[in-house]
């Protein structure tokens, strides 16, 4: 499903305005009223719940942005993203050099996207004990996951920055840290093919614009070993697949209404807990496997 | 979207109507002004229900007494009604007719019967010495990762699950077997393993006609029946799922009339 703005209601707009004082004093997020009800106002456009959107969605000088992990689960909940593959690849100590990262839309796109060391030195953010100083792997994926989001799915993302690219400082997870003062921008890479259209810096990498799965690279050097991460995207929700054992696929094997119903009795007999109708995918199993070791039930 | 944890008879059966109105109602939320129409239904119901509860368990009832407490009951819970041309009075003068004289149809040969004697023939099945009325059942769909839930009004002493309408003229001989609700309750209770038999439902109609009637229709489903729906509501679940709502012109409740959502949807453009 392609992912759309959800649009505030008054009742919403009543909670928001209702919940946003709560937000502020509590003091467990760090913002104000006001920040608290647009952080909120952004998250639900986006369709974040209202507690969720201050995990993802962060105002920073006076902008609301949203951080890479964010990014990620909004794409994971479109129900857009077709594939999506992560390689960390390390210099031959094992310290992490780049990511690569590639995403994969339903239609087709596809893009692929890598940050270095030295794209992230070059923007001046890395930092003596800084997150880029203790846990650089986690930094480089991020921020490749972020551009590279920017380019296959901005609509997902609803346009919205991420807080680095306002001059945050951000931990290993892409989250704004202290009290998100400005640092050096970004590096101004001008975008090149598949670029964002916000002149981001999505090519850090010479190499990037080459959609190609890891395993069929070749290595630009015998030092540079690589960790593949492939990622299955998750299903949208928690739930038994749509398409598998189905009364429709009992149906469709052949077998009718008075089969089915023949076989839940038989497996009742047996002592197996199947209703009729079949309450479950996994009792559309059992009447499946039932009516194969049976055959003569669906006579 | 917002999560969905549940589906319902009510909201399926919206979704076939208009799934553009679907989307209004569930998914962002649109409150409209409630019908006079749904108003007045939902309150004669819950004077018959309540009339036969206490029937069933050994108090004293009065029609004449309770219509008036649940319709003002209900006027003071409703935050907006739209009344169009209807005006309170009448409506409340309405239901005291209609728990007069009816014209009964149905369980026998046509007959006149106070509202009293006809509906002291509707007696309810006790579970746990509580009577069956507005008893909640879900339904499991395999496929579909959320419950059905609805509400059988009553489930009578013979086992037969029924439901209460009320409407503004008699049903034709064939509605009640063209409706998708009883094949909805029927598969719920079969699943929770209290199967009808001969998979009967009934139904009390009564009707706001100058002169009230009251129908009882019975109608029967077949197991087949009951996998159709699961397929309609697997269906039903992957179009919301992938976020298909078009409007839907040709429906009878697309209209300036029937439709609460009417002004901001096709009427903006009329």
């Amino acid at each position: 499903m392609s992912k759309a703005i959800v649009p505030v209601t008054s009742d919403t707009w009543e909670m928001i305005q209702a919940i946003a004082p709560v937000a502020a004093t509590s003091r467990m997020f760090g913002v104000t009223k006001e920040q608290a009800a647009v952080v909120m106002l952004k998250g639900h456009e986006l369709g974040l719940g209202i507690a969720t959107a201050f995990e993802f969605v962060h105002v920073i000088d006076s902008k609301p942005s949203i951080s890479p992990k964010g990014a990620l689960a909004l794409i994971h909940q479109s129900g857009e993203l077709a594939h999506l593959e992560i390689h960390d690849l390390t210099d031959s100590q094992g310290n992490p050099t780049r990511c690569k990262v590639t995403m994969k839309r339903k239609n087709g796109f596809e893009y692929t996207t890598e940050y270095s060391m030295a794209d992230a030195e070059r923007a001046g953010v890395v930092k003596d004990k800084s997150g880029w100083d203790k846990y650089p792997a986690n930094m480089l994926r991020w921020r490749a996951v972020g551009y590279c989001a920017d380019v296959v799915f901005p609509d997902v993302v609803g346009g919205l920055y991420r807080p680095e690219e306002l001059g945050a400082e951000v931990d290993a997870d892409g989250e704004p840290v202290g009290k998100w003062e400005v640092v050096e921008s970004p590096p101004q890479t001008p975008p090149e093919k598949g670029g964002n259209g916000k002149g981001d810096p999505v090519q850090p990498a010479s190499k990037a614009s080459e959609p190609v799965e890891a395993k069929n690279e070749e290595a630009p050097a015998a030092a540079e070993p690589e960790k593949k991460v492939s990622v299955k995207p998750p299903a949208k929700q928690e739930a038994p697949p749509l398409e598998v054992n189905t009364v429709a696929d009992i149906l469709a094997a052949g077998f009718d209404v008075g089969a089915i119903q023949a076989a839940v009795t038989a497996l009742k007999e047996d002592g197996q807990d199947v209703h009729f109708p079949p309450a479950t995918s996994e009792e559309c199993g059992l009447v499946m496997a039932k009516l194969q070791e049976v055959p003569s039930a669906t006579d | 979207m917002p999560p969905i944890d549940h589906l319902s008879y009510s909201s399926i059966n919206t979704y076939h109507l208009c799934p553009n109105a679907w989307k209004k109602r569930y998914i962002d939320k649109v409150r409209t002004p409630t019908a006079t129409a749904l108003v007045f239904g939902s309150a004669f119901h819950a004077t018959v229900e309540a009339y036969i509860e206490a029937k069933a368990t050994g108090q004293d009832a009065d029609l004449a007494t309770l219509w008036p407490e649940k319709w003002a009951a209900k006027l003071e819970r409703e935050r907006s009604i739209d009344w169009g041309d209807d005006d309170p009075d009448d409506m409340q003068a309405l239901g005291l007719r209609m728990c007069g004289k009816l014209d009964v149809s149905g369980g026998g040969k046509n007959r006149t019967e106070t509202a009293t004697e006809f509906l002291g023939k509707i007696v309810p099945r006790m579970n746990g010495g509580k009577p069956e009325i507005e008893r909640k059942v879900s339904l499991s769909v395999p496929g579909v990762p959320v419950p059905v839930i609805g509400y059988i009004d009553i489930v009578t002493a013979d086992g037969v699950p029924a439901d209460f309408k009320t409407a503004s003229r008699a049903w034709y001989a064939n509605k009640a077997h063209d409706e998708l609700q009883p094949t909805f309750y029927l598969a719920a209770l079969a699943q929770m393993g209290e199967p009808v038999p001969d998979g009967k439902f009934r139904y009390y109609v009564f009707t706001k006609t100058k002169s009230p009637k009251a129908q009882i229709l019975e109608t029967e489903r077949t197991p087949g029946q009951m996998l159709w729906l699961f397929e309609l509501i697997r269906e039903t679940w992957q179009a919301i799922e992938a976020g298909v709502f078009p409007s839907n012109p040709t429906g009878w409740k697309c209209s300036e009339k029937y439709c609460d959502y009417w002004p901001m949807c096709r009427g903006r453009f009329s």
